[in-house]
């Protein structure tokens, strides 16, 4: 039986180069035994050899097909084992998995593209494939928070993105710091009073589920609909293919049906964020 | 479909012809009278049961085992997917339901290719209850206690004889290639079934009449299962996480996939998993969307009557009540959907 008909199976994957982008967050270059085309919001399972598996939404561009860039918050069992590699070792890769951003329903809208923490990573792959139509968008704003100046991920290319024309970028951090004179706040104050055209806006979001509620209460006062919001629900989650229960929320199977979700498809689900 | 009859002994012999490239799982009764699932040798045939009701344990560990190998890496490719043949006697109309859920489950657009050959290489001979047991409900959730289709063949016990109804091309084949122990049935007989039948669906009606749970569940699980009643005074208030009424549930399908290093390569084992278990839903930094006990009980219950029936157009409970033997609490699904439904019916008032 070929490969592709087992969907447990990973493919061997090594990676290329590791970047480091905040203390706690690094970037994998992968190159997969066979190229592996994924949708900006897809996700994958990334396997660390006899350890286990952990879902990651890549953070390079969709154009990129050869290689893959997947970015990594230290946090637990896989991401430590996976923070302690080096390029030239061997990982598995299962994917992609997940419908992707709606990227069609953005034309000629305003996108709001709203991370907090290494949630930016996941955005970055939509970041890339907006940034790189531009002009079939009214504006795109990237909202980005961190804890700290040191966590933000990819302040390198921040500058060139927000040069770009039709985007608008603004950072924040929770707390002053020595150093820092921009704005300080949690990611919601780059939400006050919002200068657009709110009937043709969506706005799109991923960080922690704390944040994700956040954003989305403030959103609601600010006026958006519940259809205008997509949130990427990443839950705990196994087979990715629909079966083995994990990632349900409501009727939606996380990994099938998402896991970037249109609020008014799940506002109704009793204690959505727990 | 097509109705034939036979015997005990002649069906006996069937078996042992159609057992010659495959292995056989049935129903045997033990001393206390209590009905197991076993795997069963050629020479004890005589052991297979067919009457009473469905086994204690489910059918559904045979084509989705509580541990599966399911891939071997790094390799060159991947191993060839194959299954055993095997033949299955003794399934319910219960079982043979909770199978066409698993089937959905597992064979929708990605196909698990680990259950799909287990199924495609089982012969399924289900069976007509005949003494259902005080924890059937079946009926109330809209079953039936006898297959309507979906078995390869099903067997009705009678006066003696068996009938034995043709319900697939396999099982059309299987009958035509040993004919001369299959005969007509004689007049009357197919009449006398169908009234053996509405007694056994009465019984079951019987047992239940004292819960007032007949389906549709659905619109009260929606809107009652958040109602602090319920909640609170519920029976949910005993259940203590163990997780067996899912382990005996044949239609609970959740699972974990679990890597380990073996020797010099890596192993990936499917592992059954328990929506009650507070890991089941751990997060990163030990986050969780169902913190409380309460939250993942809730779960159980969206999932076969709420979820399951937007998804898969069917509930994910057979009534074959296997979780109300097993449970510590002495939780019976039967009350904790009577409460659902009589809390939807006062909120309506
Ligand atoms: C679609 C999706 C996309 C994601 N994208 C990214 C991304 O781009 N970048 C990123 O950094 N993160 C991302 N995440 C989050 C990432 O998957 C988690 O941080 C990662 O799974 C943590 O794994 P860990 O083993 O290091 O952490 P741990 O905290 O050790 O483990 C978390 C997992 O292991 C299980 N587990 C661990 N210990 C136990 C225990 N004692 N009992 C039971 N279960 C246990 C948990 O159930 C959980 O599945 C994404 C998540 C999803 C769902
Ligand atoms: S629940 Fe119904 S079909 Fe299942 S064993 Fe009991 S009587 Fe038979
Ligand atoms: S929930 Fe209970 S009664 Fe329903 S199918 Fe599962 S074990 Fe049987
Ligand atoms: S991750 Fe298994 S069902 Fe979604």
């Amino acid at each position: 039986m070929a490969k592709a008909q087992n969907p447990y199976y990973p493919i061997e994957t090594e990676i290329l180069e590791v970047i480091e982008e905040t203390p706690t967050i690094k970037t994998f270059l992968l190159q997969p035994q066979e190229p592996i085309p994924f949708k900006a919001g897809q996700f994958m399972e990334l396997t660390v050899p006899g350890l286990g598996e952990a879902p990651f939404t890549p953070s390079s561009s969709p154009l990129q097909t050869e290689k893959m860039e997947i970015t990594v918050l230290r946090t637990g069992t896989v991401t430590d084992a996976l923070h302690e590699m080096k390029a030239g070792q061997k990982l598995g890769l299962r994917g992609p998995f997940g419908k992707g951003y709606p990227v069609e329903k953005l034309y000629g809208k305003e996108v709001l593209v709203v991370g907090g923490g290494v949630g930016l990573a996941p955005l970055r792959s939509l970041i890339y494939t907006l940034l790189d139509d531009i002009g079939k968008f009214k504006r795109v704003s990237i909202k980005y928070g961190a804890r700290t100046p040191q966590e933000l991920c990819f302040r390198s290319e921040f500058e060139e993105w927000g040069s770009k024309k039709g985007v608008d970028m603004k950072v924040t951090i929770d707390l002053p710091a020595p150093g820092w004179t921009g704005t300080v706040g949690l990611v919601t104050v780059l939400l006050e009073k919002l200068n657009i055209d709110l009937k043709n806006s969506y706005a799109v979001s991923c960080g922690p589920e704390v944040m994700l509620k956040f954003v989305t209460l403030k959103l609601l006062e600010e006026g958006f609909e519940p259809e205008q919001i997509y949130l990427s629900m990443n839950r705990n989650m196994s087979c990715g293919v629909g079966k083995c229960g994990h990632c349900i929320v409501g009727r939606y199977f996380l990994c099938k049906d998402g896991p970037d979700m249109c609020y008014a498809d799940i506002m109704d689900v009793p204690n959505l964020f727990g | 479909m097509k109705v034939w009859v036979t015997d005990r002994e002649k069906f006996e012999f069937f078996l042992e012809k159609i057992l010659a490239d495959s292995v056989l799982y049935a129903n045997v009764e033990d001393q206390e009278g209590q009905v197991h699932f076993e795997r069963l040798p050629k020479e004890e045939l005589t052991r297979v049961c067919i009457e009473k009701a469905r086994a204690l344990e489910t059918t559904k560990a045979l084509f989705f085992p509580p541990r599966t190998k399911v891939a071997q890496y790094p390799s060159a490719s991947p191993a060839e997917i194959t299954a055993t043949k095997s033949t299955v006697v003794g399934i319910r109309a219960c079982g043979l339901k909770a199978l066409q859920i698993l089937d959905r489950v597992f064979t929708d657009d990605v196909m698990d290719p680990f259950y799909q050959a287990k199924r495609e290489n089982s012969t399924i001979i289900t069976c007509d209850c005949t003494e259902p047991w005080e924890t059937c409900f079946c009926t109330e959730v809209g079953y039936k206690p006898y297959p309507e289709s979906g078995f390869d063949l099903n067997l009705a016990p009678l006066d003696g004889q068996i009938l034995v109804e043709v319900g697939s091309e396999k099982g059309e084949a299987l009958v035509a290639e040993h004919s001369e122990l299959f005969a007509e049935p004689e007049k009357g007989l197919l009449e006398k079934m169908k009234a053996k039948r509405k007694a056994v669906v009465q019984r079951v009606k019987e047992i239940n009449a004292r819960f007032h749970a007949a389906a549709p569940y659905q619109e009260a699980v929606k809107k009652q299962l958040i109602n602090p009643l319920w909640a609170k005074q519920g029976v949910a208030y005993s259940c203590v996480e163990c997780g067996a009424c899912t382990h005996v549930c044949p239609t609970c399908r959740c699972f974990l996939l679990v890597d380990e290093q073996v020797g010099d390569h890596s192993e990936r084992t499917m592992v059954w998993d328990v929506c009650f278990y507070p890991g089941y839903w751990r997060m990163a930094g030990n986050l969780s969307p169902k913190p409380r006990l309460l939250d993942r009980f809730q779960n159980r219950f969206s999932c076969k009557f709420d979820y399951f029936v937007d998804n898969y157009q069917a509930i994910a409970c057979t009534g074959c009540g296997r979780c109300i033997q097993a449970c510590m609490g002495k939780i019976d699904i039967r009350q904790c959907l009577s409460e659902l439904l009589a809390a939807d019916k006062t909120s309506k008032k």
